[in-house]
């Protein structure tokens, strides 16, 4: 489904990403997990298109994307929901959920999306015409979730979805991504809740400064030495 | 009523149909900035364009400034979205100082063009189908200055309405909301760029138009109207287009009314003490962000 090929992106002339490889099949939960500032948010960037590659190719279902624009890798099925959410915080949730629909010119699987949307999270129907910036952290998250459905992508990036939410709503947000992969989508993962993130991945890669370190299934890596050692606390 | 209540209620009035100007040209403004956080310079000069293109199209053709209005905003729409295209695009990352000196060159460029090509001397238009006076309840007002006044509500609450009710008006929203965001729901944040510069040009062309029937027309007309629609601008809350709108009128009511109550030449002073007022007090503006 995805294959991202030896890339190199890099700030203002700073490189921030190394010689990275990852590929995430059809129907799989990939993570990428690392400490802050490792580039793990670069990697998803450079995916959706925000950061200009300066060498490598990321492959889309056999088809060259790397060159292209953000809104044109949404059209082919890329779907980001960004850290921090970047909600637009002064829209009702209706008009995010809209937004997250722009691409998309058949408003009848429009609205079954939306009413998909709605049944995993019925609190946003509740809320539809409330303004994006007055929710809880949990309910934006979810509206954020949202709004990345509603692209109806074949793959969806997720960056750091337990940020800023209380600890319960993690375990349900978790179990979302599950559930929203179950439903076809294939889902790559960052997060720094080491431990959660492994827990519901196919697989697993590990980034420490700018480079993949390690790759392997979610038990492989709850158990290897490295991640004990350097994340798990021993 | 005495009479130096209707005299002080027609400065009013007087007032709001210039401010309403004010505020076509402050929305343009507001608009390129609220999108893509670039000031304008040569905004001003978009209006003088589109009072040209209605002086030309007056003395060549005899066609009336009311007539050619819809085309003149064709044109800056189009002449807006290609000055993005070729020259903004350019400099979408560079420092603000090379962004300033772009756009203030695009000013001395369309001015020194206007002078060379159309000759720095003024010109009206005389017999534009919109001439002559109202009277109504003891008030008398220039008919130019009316239509003018109207048009200038129109053209705003049409751009409001885009902007509120469809599908590219909140594309253009969201990217002046967040512009990495936009990219990602699938918005072509370049296309937005070139619509914001192509409707900005628009507001000020036709705003040049709705004057040209009442105004001198000279390469650099665009002058005169450039410093209040900052000051409108920042009045109203930078990037906001309802903002401009009310802040347009506001500016509108001072100018003319401390005019005339203290002396005309008092009246820019007034404008710019206003400005230092908002900006010690509530420096978002009226209807701005924090």
């Amino acid at each position: 489904m995805l294959q991202v090929e030896h890339i190199r992106v890099s700030y203002q002339r700073v490189p921030a990403l190394h010689d990275i490889s990852l590929r995430v099949a059809r129907g799989e939960i990939v993570a990428i997990v690392g400490g802050n500032g490792n580039g793990k948010s670069t990697t998803l960037r450079a995916i959706a298109g925000l950061n200009r590659l300066d060498a490598g190719r990321i492959v889309l279902a056999d088809r060259d994307v790397g060159t292209l624009a953000p809104h044109d890798r949404v059209r082919l099925g890329i779907s980001m929901v960004p850290e921090g959410r970047r909600l637009f915080p002064r829209l009702t949730v209706a008009r995010n959920l809209e937004l997250g629909a722009y691409t998309r010119r058949d408003s009848a699987e429009v609205a079954t999306t939306l009413r998909q949307v709605f049944t995993l999270f019925p609190v946003l129907e509740e809320r539809r015409r409330q303004l994006a910036g007055t929710m809880s952290g949990g309910e934006q998250q979810m509206l954020a979730i949202g709004r990345g459905l509603m692209a109806h992508p074949q793959l969806l990036l997720l960056d750091e979805p337990s940020w800023g939410i209380a600890p319960k709503l993690v375990t349900k947000i978790l179990d979302t991504i599950v559930a929203i992969n179950a439903t076809g989508v294939s889902i790559l993962l960052v997060e720094q809740n080491l431990r959660r993130a492994l827990a519901i991945a196919d697989r697993a890669y590990v980034m420490q400064t700018g480079r993949m370190v390690l790759e392997g299934s979610g038990q492989e890596l709850l158990e290897s030495e490295l991640v004990k050692q350097a994340y798990l606390g021993g | 009523m005495n009479a130096s209540f209707d005299i002080l209620l027609q400065t009013l009035l007087s007032g709001v149909l210039i401010g309403l100007i004010y505020a076509l040209v402050a929305v343009g403004l507001t608009m390129i900035f609220g999108v893509m956080d670039i000031v304008n310079f040569a905004h001003g000069e978009f209006l003088m364009l589109g009072m040209y293109a209605s002086f030309w199209g007056f003395a060549l053709w005899a066609l009336d400034p009311m007539f050619t209005l819809p085309f003149t905003a064709l044109m800056l729409f189009g002449l807006g979205s290609a000055i993005y295209h070729v020259v903004i695009r350019r400099i979408i990352r560079a420092p603000m100082l090379s962004q300033i000196f772009t756009t203030f060159g695009l000013l001395i460029l369309f001015r020194g063009l206007a002078q060379f090509l159309w000759k720095p001397d003024f010109r009206t238009i005389d017999h534009s189908i919109v001439q002559g006076k109202v009277a109504f309840a003891g008030l008398q007002f220039g008919l130019p200055q009316l239509v003018a006044a109207a048009g200038a509500i129109v053209v705003t609450g049409i751009v409001w309405w885009f902007l509120q009710r469809t599908r590219l008006g909140a594309a253009l929203e969201a990217t002046a909301a967040d512009k990495d965001a936009a990219a990602l729901m699938g918005i072509d944040v370049q296309r937005m760029f070139a619509l914001a510069w192509g409707i900005g040009a628009a507001c000020a062309g036709v705003a040049g138009a709705l004057l040209s029937t009442f105004f001198p027309i000279f390469p650099e007309v665009g002058a005169n109207f450039i410093l209040i629609a900052f000051v409108t601008v920042a009045l109203g809350g930078f990037g906001s287009v309802a903002g401009a709108f009310w802040a347009g009128i506001i500016v509108g009511i001072v100018e003319v009314l401390g005019g005339f109550l203290l002396g005309p030449q008092y009246k820019l002073a007034l404008v710019l003490a206003l400005y230092l007022i908002v900006v010690l007090l509530r420096p978002q503006g009226l209807l701005g962000r924090a």
